[in-house]
């Protein structure tokens, strides 16, 4: 599994469609996606489907497509005083993001390992952590204590 | 002990807590009874009568009311109450006075460190003598001094009914920093309680333990302080000898103990001690003594299948039977009745909650335990023995209610879904999750589940089965979670139809 933290990146465009491209923009380039239509096309199927918000600045897109490569989970905070402003409707200070992209035939490590982000991810001072904490704090959550 | 600590830390675990808690939670959480829960929320509630902070219901707990909260905050958190109350003063008094007994103390030596009236302290001792007399204890005064006289027996007694307090729900509790009790006595005790656990090759549980614990470390209190005053008639008498030879290896592990007290306490004890401490050892269940069913007395037996019968007169309880009910019962009831014989009461720390999740059970258990005194000829069964069956009983009406079994979806069967699993498994451990489930699956899975009661999904989806679909948001808001527990109910009441 590819765990990346991209730490107040230069995304030009704040909106929620533009960001999402340039997330598989940035994927396709680091050779973890086949296509970014694809991709981009399932994440926001599923962000038609219901919200995607787990904390109040936090959003989980996430997807599972033929179109990835090998199962990802990236990590994006966005620069200070930077938000997406049109996630939904309602929530419109979204400045932190936990991608999960899974391919067709993800490995059962990879489910595993995921399943168990997760878990750790239930705990209030987890989620805390990743809704405010420092880039060492997220590191730290991602390749440590997650695993 | 109610505290300020324990105050803000209530208030904090509601805050970060949606919906009902039970008692046994917040017990837990915080290391006191469930009893001291619910004394420490009527106290957070006093602040505000009428529109109450925390509210309570019978069978669920409690739960935060956030309006009220916020319009009383201020209150809560500037409140102060680490004043000693007139009950912890008297409490205090009746302490030093029992420990001493017969001994006479200077009653302004007594009263002096609390700084209060001449007509406060006359309350006081009319409260006390009232008190003092449930135990067949005289309060005297004369000439400046107060005492107690009465039979040693009702002052070790009386003195385990003012030190374990229903706070208390282990051993440790009495090596705290903040208990007012002899520390090294109190570790001397606690390293007999280990000896005799591994003489037995075996652990004394909970409620047992803490009444070992204050037996021994009363009768060091007592012998420290009043040794030589201790009355010469505290002697065997004829009838209470019998029934020590029953079991040879408890003796002898009761006379060590004695041996090991005559020494630490530099003064021969007399025999009855041992004699009292066998009838504490017998009276405790210990945890790998497991009732033989081929083995059991008759009385044991018919005391045992009495008590089920009576309590499945109640219709809504006639199907509570079986032989893992009748083990545990009779496991309770074996010491239980030994106590019984002997006059040896056990706290019930959890008492309280017991009554206010299962109020019906415990009545019902109640009144058949009256029967079987009557049909047996046994002392009365207090409410605390009461409580410990309606447990039994809980443990086999909860067994007895099918489980609510959920699926959970989303697009992937990963992602949000595994982050509501967590969730849902933390916050509704009544609920069985049969599986996580991408969208496109569900179908399939539904047909291969027919066990499956409702589906909580991440997203909304086409409903094409009888199964319900609960939409929630990937946050799992206190309103996601409140229609969860709506729809739970409502599946729980077409079960029972």
């Amino acid at each position: 599994m590819k765990k990346i933290i991209l730490w107040e990146p230069t995304f030009i465009n704040t909106k929620k469609k533009e960001l999402i491209n340039d997330v598989v923009d940035y994927l396709l380039k680091k050779n973890l996606i086949y296509s970014c239509d694809e991709v981009a096309k399932a994440i926001n199927y599923r962000e038609s489907l219901n919200s995607t918000i787990i904390a109040h600045n936090l959003a989980a897109p996430h997807a599972k497509s033929g179109a990835i490569r090998q199962t990802i989970l990236l990590f994006i905070k966005l620069k200070e005083g930077e938000f997406v402003t049109d996630w939904t409707e309602n929530d419109k200070s979204i400045d932190r993001f936990i991608f999960t992209l899974i391919p067709e035939k993800c490995s059962l490590n990879d489910l595993q390992a995921l399943k168990n982000f997760y878990i750790h991810l239930s705990k209030n001072n987890v989620m805390q952590l990743f809704c405010r904490g420092k880039k060492d704090e997220i590191r730290k959550l991602l390749w440590d204590e997650g695993d | 002990m109610i505290t300020e600590y324990n105050k803000k830390t209530l208030i904090k675990y509601f805050l970060n807590h949606r919906g009902f808690i039970s008692g046994f939670e917040l017990s837990a959480y915080l290391g006191v009874s469930t009893k001291t829960i619910s004394r420490t929320i009527k106290k957070i509630n006093e602040k505000s009568m009428d529109s109450p902070i925390i509210e309570s219901k019978r069978g669920k707990g409690y739960r935060l009311n956030y309006q009220n909260y916020m319009s009383k905050e201020g209150i809560i958190e500037n409140n102060n109450s680490n004043e000693l109350t007139s009950v912890e003063r008297r409490n205090e008094i009746v302490k030093q006075l029992l420990i001493s007994s017969p001994q006479k103390q200077n009653i302004n030596s007594v009263f002096g460190r609390f700084y209060i009236s001449e007509s406060l302290v006359s309350v006081d001792l009319r409260i006390l003598r009232r008190m003092l007399l449930r135990y067949h204890l005289k309060l005297k005064r004369s000439n400046g001094y107060i005492w107690i006289e009465g039979e040693e027996v009702n002052i070790r007694k009386t003195i385990t009914d003012l030190l374990v307090t229903d706070d208390v729900t282990s051993v440790n509790y009495f090596l705290q920093t903040n208990q007012q009790i002899q520390k090294q006595d109190a570790s001397f005790v606690t390293r007999q309680i280990n000896l005799i656990e591994n003489s037995m090759k075996t652990e004394i549980p909970y409620p047992y333990n803490v009444n070992l614990f204050s037996h021994i470390y009363i009768l060091i209190e007592r012998y420290h302080n009043a040794g030589s005053l201790i009355s010469d008639d505290y002697k065997l008498k004829p009838s209470e000898g019998k029934g020590v030879e029953r079991d040879p290896h408890f003796l002898s592990i009761c006379k060590k103990i004695i041996d090991n007290l005559n020494i630490y306490l530099n003064f021969k004890l007399p025999c009855v001690e041992t004699y009292y401490l066998y009838q504490y050892l017998s009276s405790s269940r210990v945890l790998d003594e497991q009732v033989d069913i081929k083995e059991i007395s008759d009385k044991l037996k018919h005391v045992t299948l009495f008590l089920m019968k009576e309590v499945s007169r109640n219709p809504k309880y006639q199907n509570l039977k079986g032989k893992s009910l009748f083990i545990n019962l009779a496991n309770h009831i074996k010491p239980m009745l030994k106590r019984l014989e002997n006059n040896i009461k056990v706290k019930n720390s959890l008492l309280e909650q017991i009554i206010l999740e299962y109020p019906e059970l415990f009545r019902t258990v109640k009144r058949a335990t009256l029967n079987v005194s009557n049909e047996f000829h046994l002392k009365k069964i207090n409410d605390e023995e009461v409580g410990f069956l309606t447990v039994y009983f809980a443990q086999s009406l909860e067994n007895l209610r099918p489980p609510i079994n959920i699926l959970i979806v989303c697009t992937t069967g990963f992602g949000t879904a595994q982050l509501l699993k967590a969730k849902i498994k933390k916050r509704f451990s009544e609920l069985n999750i049969v599986n996580l489930v991408a969208s496109h699956d569900l179908n399939d899975v539904l047909d291969s589940n027919p066990e499956v009661n409702l589906v909580v999904s991440t997203i909304n989806i086409e409903n094409v089965s009888p199964v319900p679909i609960l939409v929630v948001s990937a946050m799992f808001t206190m309103e996601d979670q409140r229609l969860l527990e709506k729809k739970v109910d409502s599946i729980r009441k077409e079960m029972m139809i």
